[in-house]
């Protein structure tokens, strides 16, 4: 029974990819960080300045994606909430996302929110959410983030 | 009560949570459910959080099995179902993140720790040992259990079911190869006086009784019925038929041929029905606050005045065996803070009151309700009887007792509630010595 416990076990939890989060439970946790225990970025500069403002969801990925990849994601996030896309290898000119995007080649953005940095060692691939007072109450890596929108729905639901 | 004993090989098989078919249908249901709730993880790409949740489920499923056959003498049913069914429990803030857009938060640790399971060292390895070690646990003490009752089938007995406490993992000894617990104070003289103690005591109760009659040069015998006191690891099965046949071999083995019965309590039901069951070997009777009640619902009434326990025993409460199983789980210190905290009976009578097994309190109080032969014996007895009743007893009040057709009997009221055995054990020892000589020719040793 033990062998076959552990066999179904370890055949069925897939293997961490190189983009996923060393500490497993840390990834997609799906709750929101107290305010007194989160991270404060008054000052993080983004297109159209929107931290501050209102809640902001920022997604971080090594590159951007296409239009229709990020379709889902962008109709998940909720109104009133500001979208900004961050790609790390910095090639966003010519973005036909029709969201804020950033470049961010060197880490900073991505050091400054509080990203967890994935298994491989790159840059994150995931996103974050800033409430309206500037604090990061939500940062996850997550590869697959375009296909987990109702994720961002409910988290983000939360914050507004 | 008496369960006929099934075959050692067939026991199993009959008790039915353990049937294979009804496991194998349990198996299946969790593995088709193990799998559905894979794939929709699996789905959302969090396998992780399935095995996580799964194994923390199956983990808590063990235990509590551990748990229920400790506590109930007995396995659950529908045990491998508590799998799926903790694993849903453990997994609800998932259900409620999906299906309803509620995220998750600190207090979701009350699904068997959903938040904090996640952050374990080890992560999942961590938790599949622990449910390997929990499930192991639950093999090895299930595997005790069930050689146990094998054991008890092999030698005749029916399997002690319901039993708790040494008696999960140990078998109990077959009535008929050992004898009853017992003193004996013997002046080297005949007649001979059983006393049987009542429900919850041992013969301790007896011993201030016991010591006057024997400076009276009266040969005593007082043994702890069969599933109490030191008798506990005796008998599975606890009908007054049981007790008879266990006292007639006690007899037997001390060549007591004829004796003289005091009972107190239930002891009066128990040693009515051995003075039925076998009048050549009783001489008569002392009946000291006897359960005599005029139908079963003033039983039920009066017994449930004896403690909480009784009351949840005789309302057939589930709690009751749980309770109980508890206390065999927990019995050396609750005898030893029983003991300390005794006031109105001696320390030792104090502890035993928890040296009895679960089957045989609600085997006694069954039989006080079901098959009680003391109206019987007092309307019309087979042999001289005596009966001594407290005149503050509010279990066995006096007046009711006395409302039965007694003609037959000699009653004798003194001062004292239930536990005049404890109290009056002069006007007691009286009335068993005036018993015993007044047709001293019954006896033989």
């Amino acid at each position: 029974m033990a062998v076959v416990l552990t066999s179904v076990v370890m055949a069925g939890v897939a293997v961490p990819g190189p983009l996923d989060d060393p500490a497993q439970g840390d990834q997609r946790a799906g709750f929101l960080v107290d305010r007194d225990e989160a991270r404060s970025v008054p000052g993080l500069s983004l297109p159209g300045d929107p931290v501050g403002r209102g809640p902001v969801v920022v997604v971080f990925d090594r590159s951007l994606p296409s239009r229709r990849q990020l379709a889902g994601f962008v109709a998940a996030v909720p109104s009133g909430m500001a979208l900004v896309v961050v790609a790390a290898d910095g090639r966003v000119a010519g973005s036909d996302l029709r969201v804020a995007v950033a470049a961010d080649r060197g880490g900073a953005l991505a050091r400054t929110v509080g990203m967890p940095r994935p298994r491989d060692g790159g840059p994150p691939v995931g996103y974050a959410l800033i409430d309206e007072r500037s604090y990061v109450r939500y940062a996850t890596l997550d590869p697959g983030y375009q296909d987990h929108a109702f994720e961002l729905e409910t988290v983000a639901g939360a914050l507004t | 009560m008496n369960v006929a004993a099934p075959s050692s090989a067939g026991w199993a098989i009959a008790y039915r949570p353990l049937r294979p078919r009804g496991l194998l249908a349990q198996l299946v249901v969790v593995v088709a459910a193990e799998v559905l709730l894979y794939l929709t993880y699996r789905g959302h790409e969090a396998s992780f959080h399935w095995a996580t949740h799964f194994l923390v489920g199956l983990a808590a499923a063990a235990l509590l099995n551990v748990a229920w056959l400790a506590l109930k003498g007995a396995p659950a049913r529908g045990q491998l179902l508590w799998v799926v069914g903790l694993h849903l429990y453990a997994m609800a803030p998932d259900l409620l993140f999906s299906g309803a857009h509620v995220p998750h938060d600190g207090w979701m640790d009350v699904f068997l720790g959903h938040i904090s399971a996640h952050y374990v060292p080890a992560g999942a390895r961590a938790w599949l040992l622990v449910a390997l070690a929990s499930s192991g646990f639950y093999a090895w003490v299930l595997s005790r259990w069930i050689g146990a009752r094998r054991l008890e089938a092999d030698a005749g007995m029916a399997p002690g079911i319901g039993l708790g406490g040494d008696a999960l993992l140990r078998p109990q000894h077959p009535p008929a190869l050992r004898t009853l617990a017992h003193d004996r104070l013997d002046p080297g003289a005949i007649p001979i006086v059983l006393l049987l103690h009542g429900l919850g005591g041992s013969r301790h109760v007896w011993r201030a009784v016991g010591q006057r009659l024997r400076a009276r040069g009266i040969t005593v015998l007082a043994p702890d019925l069969l599933g109490f006191g030191a008798s506990r690891s005796i008998g599975t099965t606890f009908a007054l038929d049981d007790h008879v046949d266990a006292l007639l071999r006690l007899l037997d083995e001390t060549a007591a041929r004829t004796v003289l019965v005091a009972g107190h309590s239930f002891g009066c039901a128990v040693a009515a029905a051995l003075a039925t069951a076998a009048p050549q070997r009783v001489s008569g009777l002392v009946l000291v606050s006897p359960p005599v009640f005029a139908d079963a619902q003033q039983a039920r009434d009066r017994l449930s005045q004896r403690d909480w326990l009784s009351r949840k025993v005789v309302n057939g409460s589930p709690i009751a065996s749980v309770a109980c199983g508890l206390m065999c789980l927990l019995r050396r210190p609750v005898a030893t803070i029983l003991g300390r905290r005794a006031r109105r009976v001696p320390p030792d009578v104090a502890r035993d009151g928890v040296q009895h097994s679960w089957p045989a309190y609600r085997d006694a109080l069954a039989a006080l309700l079901q098959d009680n032969p003391l109206p019987a014996w007092i309307a019309a007895p087979l042999r001289p009887t005596t009966v001594v009743l407290g005149d503050r007893d509010p279990q066995t009040p006096a007046g009711e007792v006395l409302d039965t057709p007694h003609d037959a009997v000699t009653v004798i009221e003194v001062d004292g509630d239930h536990l005049i055995v404890l109290t009056q054990y002069e006007r007691i020892a009286d009335a068993i010595a005036d018993r015993a000589n007044s047709a001293p020719h019954n006896y033989e040793a």
